[in-house]
């Protein structure tokens, strides 16, 4: 019956077309090829139009139909645009959308395998912030921090270099997805810390004699009182053959916490191990155990395959500033023989989501990277093969009703990484993960930039970037110290 | 007039379609490089003079015609990367010529990002280049679009697209194919030991591609590194690799017969280039001056050391 109606469409739009006739699609018919991959994935209600494109140069019609209504679209130069008031009319919570391509074949208008896009009841998260990077090797030239509204497809930058002299910027941070609360660091001119909060900007100078580097990997605290730091000894080298290209590792590591109203760092002898190499530090949702990563200490560069962390936790006191002295293995990398790096827990405390490779702390150069999840209710291991790509899967973060999760993935082309958007459902299910939908298809096939360290936010961040920029490069910055 | 009219209409659209077709703004050919190069024996230009060591090397000459010219040392192969795309443009042609694929590859990412302009399309033409080579179809796929939409390069761009996912077109390219076989097998972290490792590392796996060796060997003497230029002999000397000494080589080996009594003989050097290094040094004995060798690697090794 849904053939039926999907020729009669056709049909409709052929006529209004001038196109002379069009095939039943056959039981089985050819799939679609269509670009993003689409097909069955599951999608937030709030989502942008979900814009694809069929091969290049091929005329299409699409048709899209939900509870009885239906939208017709013509491909423009192999692209189905959909406007966002009627993407909203058929994008139902809880329900799903039909899709027929009819793609032209010598002369006549021929239908593909109808596929169907599963709109959730659960909403995601408005925003996205984002630095777009070359995803290259040491040099850095125009970049910046960017927040993207998901609901539609508003870009707009959150800090660019422009305005700090092509300096560098990573590692942007919020505290529980607030664009009130977050912070980021700018590297070489005019470095430091900066800390946007209560409508302020701080900038602090955050290496300390006691720590081994400035402040590097951050996690908020839930309560804003606290961000958690790796501070890291970081280096790069390039491989001859290995199509991972590129190694990042650490010669040592220790991770602290920050004290953001008393401009003091602190930690524990268990996370500044000399022995040990631990990093990527992050907080429970309740914000009373810290996790973070931890390998023993290894020769590098030559031990760099040897290289493989765990993933650890210990109590944290918010109420008195002070650590646990028990450490447990969530993941115990001994066992596994794998490595985890980036350990994040869903808002609602349930899920442990984390990227798993053979060796190494930068899983994002790493092709065989891949998401993994533990169920901290009952320990279980979700290898989430549904959302996993050929190529690196890694930085992942998630939404606030804890319902999705979004990261960097390779896997278009290899090397450029963007993003992915994935649904986990409340027994930690995954569904086909999609590719966030852009205003026009080609933007992620030319865009010479990759989307890194993804974080979901509720709203835009709204500071000034020329008072940014102003104190980036006149105010001396607070010094930290180490408590 | 009306007749000398349309001919001036037909030459001019002609013009403008071929500029528009146009082919990219075209190099000069290593044969021009070097032709056009003006030595003063003094002031060196490293980033001319890495143009004219890279077209020696394309024409085969390096190691025979290094010393032909006034040199300042390795740098004159790998100018000193400074994080601008110039010296990016430079050092990816060189590690492209030495066959270093990857640090070509590396070099060539550096330098479209440092490129003022949004894509340097000859960076990026390498990138595809490199990509094919290393067979990351996907993402040399993305530079041919990237390419072909810049002025100039669409033709370019698409003479590359006809490799993609088809390893033995890329094997039986004389560029693209002998590249490949330049890319060892077992992986090594680059550069990490030193240059000199790495073309090692590619002498051995693919011996017949001499412009390795040749890079290797000049290497040495432009940064007078004898020991390693004669472990260097010792190793390959006589192999596929370096079945005879090009003429730089052979002017070394006649300076480790120092140390090595007769050392020139078991590489081959004739009797007639030992008689000139032994007038070479006579001449410096007895305090004439030795212009008459300026062109060799005595001269250049001379040089060095009264600096």
């Amino acid at each position: 019956m849904r053939k039926v109606a999907s020729l009669f469409s056709i049909m409709a739009l052929i006529a209004a077309s001038c196109v002379p006739k069009v095939e039943v699609p056959a039981p089985g018919a050819a799939e679609a090829a269509i670009f993003p991959d689409y097909k069955n994935v599951t999608v937030p209600p709030n989502i942008a139009p979900l814009n694809f494109s069929i091969e290049k140069g091929t005329k299409g019609v699409a048709i899209l139909e939900n509870a009885g209504k239906k939208l017709i679209l013509k491909a423009q130069k192999g692209e189905f645009n959909i406007p966002e008031d009627s993407w909203r009319e058929i994008a139902i919570p809880g329900s799903e959308i039909i899709v027929t391509v009819g793609v032209k074949e010598g002369g006549k208008y021929v239908s593909r395998k109808p596929f169907t896009i599963f709109v959730s009841e659960d909403k995601i998260d408005p925003y996205v912030a984002y630095r777009l990077i070359d995803p290259g090797y040491e040099t850095w030239n125009k970049l910046g921090l960017y927040q993207r509204c998901l609901e539609d497809f508003t870009e707009t930058p959150i800090m660019t270099n422009e305005k700090t002299d092509r300096n560098c910027m990573n590692c942007h941070s919020f505290k529980n997805r607030d664009p009130g609360t977050m912070m980021f660091h700018m590297r070489a001119r005019n470095g430091g810390t900066f800390v946007w909060k209560d409508g302020s900007i701080e900038k602090l100078n955050t290496k300390t004699p006691q720590t081994i580097s400035a402040l590097v990997y951050p996690y908020w605290h839930p309560s804003g009182k606290y961000i958690a730091f790796s501070v890291n000894d970081i280096a790069q080298f390039f491989h001859s053959t290995n199509p991972n290209r590129i190694e990042v590792y650490d010669y040592k590591s220790d991770v602290v916490v920050y004290d953001v109203d008393n401009h003091q760092v602190s930690s524990s002898p268990m996370l500044m191990d000399s022995t040990r190499m631990e990093t990527f530090p992050s907080f429970s949702p309740d914000g009373n155990t810290l996790y973070y990563c931890s390998t023993k200490q290894t020769d590098m560069p030559q031990g760099y395959k040897d290289v493989r962390y765990s993933i650890c936790s210990m109590p944290f006191n918010p109420e008195t500033f002070s650590f646990g002295d028990k450490v447990d293995t969530v993941y115990n990398a001994a066992r596994t023989g794998m490595d985890a790096t980036f350990p994040r827990v869903s808002p609602d405390g349930r899920f442990l989501l984390f990227a798993e490779t053979a060796y190494g702390c930068f899983a994002i150069w790493h092709k065989d990277a891949e998401l993994r999840m533990i169920d901290l209710k009952d320990g279980s291991f979700h290898t989430l093969d549904e959302v996993n790509g050929p190529d690196a899967d890694s930085y992942h973060s998630w939404s606030g009703n804890s319902r999705w999760i979004i990261w960097a993935s390779r896997r278009l082309d290899g090397l450029y990484s963007r993003l992915f958007i994935a649904h986990i459902d409340e027994e930690g299910k995954a569904s086909k993960p999609f590719l966030m939908p852009q205003k026009s298809v080609s933007h992620d096939k030319v865009l010479m930039k990759s989307y890194n360290v993804p974080e979901f936010i509720s709203g835009p961040v709204l500071f000034d970037r020329d008072e940014m920029a102003d104190i980036a490069r006149n105010n001396p910055g607070t010094d930290v110290t180490y408590k | 007039m009306v007749k000398y009219h349309i001919t001036i209409l037909l030459l001019l659209s002609l013009g403008l379609m071929t500029a528009c077709q146009g082919d990219p703004p075209s190099p000069f050919s290593p044969e021009e490089v070097i032709t056009s190069y003006s030595d003063d024996g003094s002031t060196v230009d490293l980033m001319r003079l890495s143009r004219l060591n890279l077209a020696l090397a394309e024409t085969g000459q390096l190691a025979d015609k290094v010393f032909h010219y006034t040199q300042a040392g390795s740098d004159g192969i790998l100018v000193p990367w400074n994080m601008t795309a110039e010296a990016g443009e430079r050092l990816s042609d060189a590690y492209w010529s030495m066959g270093h694929v990857a640090y070509s590859q590396r070099m060539a990412f550096e330098a479209n990002v440092m490129d003022e302009r949004d894509v340097n399309p000859r960076m990026v033409k390498r990138l595809i280049e490199t990509n094919l080579v290393f067979g990351a179809y996907p993402v040399a796929r993305k530079y041919i679009d990237i390419l072909g939409k810049e002025k100039g390069w669409k033709k370019v761009a698409e003479e590359y697209r006809h490799f993609l996912n088809d390893d033995a077109a890329i094997e039986a390219d004389p560029v693209l194919g002998q590249k490949r076989k330049c890319v060892p097998e077992k992986d090594f972290i680059s550069l990490v030991r030193g240059i000199d490792e790495d073309l090692k590392d590619i002498i051995r796996f693919n011996p017949g591609y001499h412009k390795a060796i040749e890079y290797l060997g000049v290497i040495y003497l432009l940064d007078c590194e004898m020991d390693k230029f004669k472990e260097m002999l010792d190793e390959f000397y006589g192999t596929e690799a370096l079945p005879e000494l090009p003429a730089s080589f052979a002017e070394a080996a006649c300076m480790l017969s120092e140390i090595d009594r007769g050392y020139w003989k078991k590489v081959g050097v004739s009797s007639e280039l030992f008689k000139k290094y032994n007038d070479f040094k006579s001449r410096l004995e007895n305090g004439l001056t030795p212009d008459k060798y300026k062109d060799t690697f005595w001269y250049y090794i001379m040089r060095v050391n009264n600096q």
